[in-house]
Order: C-alpha cells, then sequence, then structure tokens
C-alpha cells in the first residue's frame, strides 16, 4: 500500500469517520479505521459495531496518486491528530513496510502500528434493500430534530432507546418516546414500489444522523434491509444495525378527545417555564399549570419551601383546569416546535397534554401528566 | 429589605459574585450570597472561606436590610428573566421575594450574621498596577502552578513585592514559570513574599478580565486584596515557604538556539501524538542549525520531525516533557523564542523575546 494526497483532501472525511468511533471501547480494532486503497481512490470506515460509517475519496478531481493498492486498519484518533496539525497545505504520503505505515510530510515522519484489514469488523450492510427512497436532507434534518430529544436512554424497554421510522401510504413517520413522553412527525416522500414497515433505528444512529446531516447536500438515499438502515450521501455511507423488537403502538397515546384547547405564544411559554424551572422540586421537576379563560399560571415549588409563579396570556375560553407535568419535557418539547404559536389540548387532571406545532409538518408531542 | 434594580445591572456583578461560590460544598450557607441595602447601595458577597468576592451597586433602595439567599437560583432567575427587565426585591419574613412583571418567585435564605467573612488584617502595603500588567503577570506564570501537590506551597503562586517591582513565580517542581512588573526606579527595599492559593489566582485573573484602568492590591500579613471599581477580591494567603526561584533559574548555560515559535509549537504538537501517553518525553536534539524531535510508544509507533533553527553549538541531546514544552510555547508572545541549555542533565532556559521579564524554566527528563 503506497499513495499520497493533500491534507485537505483527508481532513474532513477522516475527521468524520473517526467520530463514529467511541472513546473506549473492548476490542483494539475498534479505535481503528479501515483503509482501503485502490485504483479508484482511498475509501475510510470506521465503525462502534451498532453503526458505520464509511468515506471515499475518489482519484478523479482530487490530489490522490495510488502508488500500490492495499488496506489495513490505523489508529484513527492519533491519524487525525496529526492530520490536524500539519501545515494547511501539506502533502502526505503514506507507505506500508511490514506491519507498519510510514506518513511522512515535508521534514515530519510517523510510524504507525497497523492491524490486518480481514480483522476489521464490517456490518453487512449488502442485504436485498426492502425499501429505498430520497428524501430533502432540510426536511429529514428538521424531522430528525423535532423528535430525536424524546428517545429513551438506556431503558429496560430496549426498543424505546431507538426511534421508529414508521413507512406506509407514502409517508415516513418518525416517532420517539420513553413512554412519559412522546414526539411525532410525518411527512410524504417520493418512492417507487411499497412503502411499508416499522423499523427501529438506535439511539446511537440516530445521533450520528443528525451529525452527519448537519453538512450534506439536498438530498440523500434511505434504505432499509432487513436489519440495517443505510444512507447514501455525497461521498459517503452511512449504515445503522436495526433493533429487533416491535415497537408499541403509540397511537393509542395521542389524545384525540380533548376539550380544553389553548394556544400562546410559544417564545413566551418556553421562557416562562425556564424562569420557574429553577424552584422546582430538583428530583421530580414538577410544575403546575392552572388554566383559566384567557391566561395561564406555572406554579412551582420545592421542599425547601421556595415558590415561583408566573402569569401569561394564552387564547383560551373555556373551564378552569390544574395540571401538573415535568418542566423539562414541556420546555424540550416546546425547543422542538417551529411555530411561533403553539396549540395546547388537554382534557382532565389525569389524561396527558397534547401540544401541536403549527408548523405545516404539524409536528405533534404528547406529555403525561404528574400528580402533584 | 426591599430595593428594586435593572436585570442588565445586577447580572454581570452578580455573575462574578457567585463565580466565587463552589457547587459543592459542606455548609449550606457557603452555597448562598449575601445581600446587604444600605443607603442607595446593594452590596452582594461571595464566598468559599479561602476567596471572597464583593460587588457593589446602585440599586433604588426602600429600606435598608441584609440576608443570604442560593446563590445558584438567584443568578438562574436573574439571567432568564427577559432582557431589561425591572426586578423588585423584597425580604418577606425568611423568604425573599422577587418580582418581575408576571414572574414571582420566593427564595429561602439564611441569616446574614451567620454568613463567613474571610478574616483579614490591616493591609501592610498598597499597590497600584494597571489592570492589563496584572492580567499579563498572571496569566504568563499560572500554568505553572502545581495542582494538589502535597506540597501545599507550590499549589499557588508567589507574589514578590520588593525592589521597585512585583513579580510572580509559580513552579510544579518540573518547571518553573516567572515574570515581573518594573513599578518605577530600581530600590532597594527589601522584598516581601506572599503565596496565592490557586483558588485565588484563577479567581483573580477571571475578576481582572473584566477590569480596564487601575487596580489596588493591598498586601495583609495573611491576605491579598485586589479592588476594582465595584469590585473587591479578597484572598488568603497560604502560609508555607516558597522555594528560592533564584537558585532554580540556570544561570550557565553557553548554548543558544533561536527558533520560529509558531513552526516549533507545530512541530512539538504533531510529534507529541506518538509520544508516551504516560510520560510525555520527547528527545531533542540540536545540531548545526537544526532541530530535531522525536518520540515513541510502547506501541512501537514513533514520529520525528527536523525543523531549521538558529545554532552554532556543539550536539546536544536532551529529553523533555513534551506538555511542558508546549504550555510554555503557548503563553510566548513573540514570534520567536529563545532556548538556552548547558548539557543534556540540566535545565533549559526559556525566553520570550517580546516580554523581556517573563523566563521559563524546565528540567530535562531521563528517556
Amino acid at each position: 500500500m503506497e499513495f499520497s494526497l493533500n491534507r485537505l483532501d483527508l481532513l474532513e472525511p477522516l475527521s468524520k469517520v473517526v467520530s463514529v468511533l467511541e472513546k473506549r471501547q473492548t476490542l483494539p480494532i475498534l479505535s481503528h479505521v479501515l483503509v482501503v486503497v485502490n485504483q479508484h481512490g482511498i475509501t475510510l470506515t470506521a465503525t462502534d459495531q451498532e453503526v458505520e460509517l464509511q468515506a471515499r475519496i475518489g482519484v478523479e478531481g482530487g490530489s490522490v496518486a495510488v502508488e500500490a493498492e492495499g488496506s489495513c486498519a490505523l489508529p484513527g484518533r492519533k491519524l487525525l491528530e496529526i492530520c490536524k496539525h500539519l501545515p494547511v497545505d501539506a502533502r502526505l504520503v503514506f507507505k506500508r513496510s511490514d506491519q507498519y505505515v510510514v506518513l511522512s510530510s515535508g521534514a515530519f515522519e510517523s510510524q504507525f502500528s497497523t492491524l490486518p484489514a480481514e480483522d476489521f469488523p464490517t456490518i453487512d450492510g449488502q442485504g436485498q434493500a426492502i425499501q429505498s427512497f430520497r428524501i430533502e436532507t432540510q426536511t429529514f434534518r428538521q424531522m430528525l430534530a423535532k423528535t430525536v430529544f424524546a428517545m429513551a436512554q438506556q431503558d429496560v424497554r430496549y426498543f424505546f432507546n431507538g426511534m421508529l421510522f414508521e413507512l406506509g401510504q407514502g409517508a415516513m413517520r418518525l416517532v420517539a418516546t420513553n413512554g412519559q413522553r412522546l414526539a411525532v412527525v410525518t411527512k410524504q416522500v417520493e418512492h417507487e414500489g411499497v412503502l411499508q414497515g416499522r423499523p427501529i433505528v438506535p439511539r446511537k444512529g440516530v445521533l450520528e444522523l443528525v451529525k452527519l446531516l448537519d453538512e450534506v447536500d439536498t438530498e440523500v438515499t434511505l434504505s432499509f434491509t432487513e436489519n440495517c438502515l443505510l444512507v447514501e450521501m455525497t461521498g459517503c455511507r452511512f449504515i445503522s444495525k436495526l433493533i429487533d423488537g416491535e415497537y408499541p403502538d403509540y397511537e393509542k397515546a395521542i389524545p384525540t378527545e380533548s376539550d380544553k384547547h389553548f394556544s400562546c405564544d410559544r417564545q413566551a411559554f418556553r421562557e416562562a417555564l425556564i424562569r420557574t424551572a429553577v424552584m422546582s422540586n430538583e428530583v421530580y421537576k414538577n410544575v403546575k399549570l392552572s388554566l383559566a379563560p384567557g391566561r395561564l399560571s406555572l406554579f412551582t415549588n420545592n421542599p425547601l419551601q421556595e415558590q415561583a409563579e408566573e402569569t401569561l396570556a394564552v387564547i383560551y375560553e373555556g373551564e378552569g383546569l390544574e395540571i401538573g407535568f415535568n418542566v423539562h419535557f414541556l420546555i424540550e418539547a416546546l425547543n422542538a416546535v417551529g411555530s411561533d404559536v403553539v396549540q395546547v389540548a388537554l382534557s382532565g387532571q389525569t389524561n396527558p397534554c397534547l401540544i401541536t406545532d403549527l408548523e405545516e409538518d404539524q409536528a405533534k408531542f404528547v406529555i403525561s401528566p404528574m400528580v402533584i | 429589605m426591599k430595593f428594586s434594580i435593572s436585570r442588565e445591572t445586577l447580572l454581570r456583578p452578580l455573575q462574578q459574585v457567585a463565580g466565587v461560590v463552589e457547587r459543592r460544598q459542606t455548609l449550606p450557607i457557603l452555597s448562598n450570597i449575601l445581600l446587604r441595602v444600605e443607603g442607595s447601595r446593594l452590596s452582594m458577597t461571595g464566598t468559599d472561606l479561602e476567596v471572597e468576592m464583593v460587588g457593589q451597586l446602585n440599586a433604588s433602595v426602600d429600606l435598608e436590610g441584609e440576608v443570604t439567599v442560593p446563590a445558584r437560583k438567584f443568578v438562574d432567575i436573574c439571567r432568564e428573566l427577559p432582557d431589561n427587565a425591572e426586578i423588585d426585591i423584597t425580604l418577606k419574613e425568611d423568604r425573599l421575594e422577587i418580582r418581575s412583571g408576571r414572574f414571582r418567585s420566593n427564595l429561602s435564605t439564611l441569616p446574614a450574621s451567620d454568613f463567613p467573612a474571610v478574616e483579614t488584617s490591616s493591609a501592610d502595603s498598597q499597590v497600584l498596577i494597571q489592570a492589563d500588567v496584572m492580567k499579563q503577570l498572571l496569566d504568563l506564570t499560572a500554568f505553572a502552578m502545581a495542582q494538589q501537590d502535597v506540597r501545599y506551597f507550590l499549589n499557588g503562586m508567589l507574589v514578590e513585592q520588593g525592589f521597585g517591582a512585583i513579580r510572580c513565580v509559580a513552579t510544579d517542581g518540573h518547571r518553573l514559570a516567572s515574570n515581573y512588573h518594573q513599578m518605577g526606579e530600581r530600590t532597594d527595599e527589601p522584598a516581601s513574599q506572599v503565596i496565592v492559593p490557586r483558588k485565588g489566582v484563577i479567581e483573580l485573573q477571571r475578576l481582572l478580565n473584566d477590569c480596564e484602568d487601575e487596580v489596588s492590591l493591598a498586601f495583609g500579613a495573611n491576605h491579598l486584596r485586589l479592588s476594582t471599581g465595584p469590585y473587591q477580591l479578597t484572598t488568603k494567603l497560604v502560609d508555607g515557604r516558597f522555594p528560592d526561584y533564584e537558585r532554580v533559574i540556570p544561570r550557565n548555560g553557553d548554548k543558544q538556539i533561536i527558533a520560529n515559535k509558531q513552526d516549533l509549537r507545530r512541530a512539538l504538537n504533531r510529534t507529541a501524538i506518538l509520544s508516551n501517553e504516560k510520560f510525555r518525553g520527547i528527545r531533542v536534539n540540536f545540531s548545526e542549525g537544526l532541530i530535531t524531535l522525536s518520540t515513541n510508544n510502547p506501541e512501537q509507533e514513533d514520529a520525528e520531525e527536523t525543523l531549521p533553527v538558529d545554532y552554532t553549538g556543539s550536539p546536544l541531546e536532551i529529553g523533555f516533557n513534551v506538555g511542558y514544552l508546549l504550555d510554555v510555547l503557548n503563553v510566548i508572545r513573540g514570534e520567536t523564542v529563545k532556548i538556552t541549555v548547558f548539557d543534556g542533565n540540566s535545565s533549559a532556559l526559556i525566553e520570550d523575546p517580546d516580554v523581556e521579564n517573563a523566563l521559563y524554566v524546565i528540567m530535562p527528563m531521563k528517556l
């Protein structure tokens, strides 16, 4: 294996793939990046065995010059650190000798230990794609942003530690919940053939995807195989394993019979919650909402007998209601709402609240009440 | 106690004062700040028993009084109120009521009489110094302080006043940084030395970031006080004998290297990656016009880089902790750096052409 390229062409793809590596891992090879060099260019692959990211640096139009094909696994973080610290316009020459790879650039020379490419655990994402469709990056990114916060973390109900990608009726719906709050957003997608299925993408896969989409072009291709999600972007391919499990019937959790509807300014509601949250119980994070015609009062208190309250103007004509919630669940839902005005539906003290985003995707957020 | 004040006036000083308060502490009252209203002044005090910060502001006062409230919650509420909010604060029995617009909150309080004051003796001497000069003295030396060393006097900074100058020295036993500012004529008045604890140094740096103009430094038998505009920072001193820095600074170096700082720093950064993660050793070879840096680690990985420098002496090899070299290069202001050495077993002296009063010493390392 022998090749050379400009630092600038390597740095971005390399830092992308290295971000997938876990800081601590059990197998040494999981701290490595697989480098495969052939006449078409270089591919870099990193994995944590749940997700895999592959970046390609092609020979065309770039600075890559391949002297000898080959492959090996190199320590990812060290390689990235050295690249970062080389001069902006540096040219990097990689050359393999025995079990070492020598990287030289100008007056700098370093020797890396390597591991054999055959030992690198790639995720087999080559299975027949069952579903495949294209989606605008901007749209997809927004859908993820509106739901990602609601996923559970280290819940024993392992399917909650992920996001449901529900496909059907020409649309993709993203659902995330931790059992106490839920976020759901739906968007029509263009596709060929049938669109059907309920794959669950694990938390790590969703979070990596959010990071990747931040810097990507206009459209991406999503494909689901039996056990993987594949996302094709310009210059790179992302694979996440799926969670094997049946996502619960979330539709039942979305209230439909609410009779008390109010709407208010999202930002004012959110800021008042953040202020009053300071005095809520540090364990339960409770806030009490008192709804009356034209106004909503927020009230918190804690075991030190400290309290905070604020009243804000809302559009509401109906019966009064007092109801308790986890204040952070409310704040996180309001963070995700895109519209300036939110619509909130309540029915009784023991019934969940439904917050609706008035943007065109009509994202919905459900929050269970809390007895105070 | 009853007063009102705008959020804009209150927030910055409040954050400065609350910054001294430790997140975890043993006494509940140490998580509080003391509010005292007298005349038309509000004074706020935060302490961790070692460092005390007082901030004073004008407020429109209805009723004088004093009380302590939880620092973090008070800051959080004031920060989250809308810009330009007017805040009304009233003590009602043992609760502090905060009102602003349609927001109202009650904070728990503890009596002001329980609030610990940092004991201070009268000041023995006082110095007036420009804030940016003092800040530079600290910024160029603070990195060399020890952290949780059993030689407790190294977990702080020596501030020496005498010979018409003020000098700051920090060392952790492996490297040393020293910088001074000549206040006026060099005099023969004897030097007086104090050791400011690490936390005090960090708080001084934080406060000086916010200052312009002149600040006053008052030296007492067991405290150092910095006063500037609305703030007064008092830190206790460490009781101990600081090592004699003059003896640590090598004066016998006969080999001089002048290198481009940026080039050397970048080369060190690159080669450091493949050094031993624990010992961080780097081998530095000087030869006619060249310096070669090389590292290796237990995984048999290595890195090497050669760069041109201004050097005409005989060849020499010295090992260093690469982290110590980088720490020094990070505070050097000049474009070049001067390194003076004697042999492979002696400390290196590093000087900054742009700050001629600053000097840095790094002990060699056996590799």
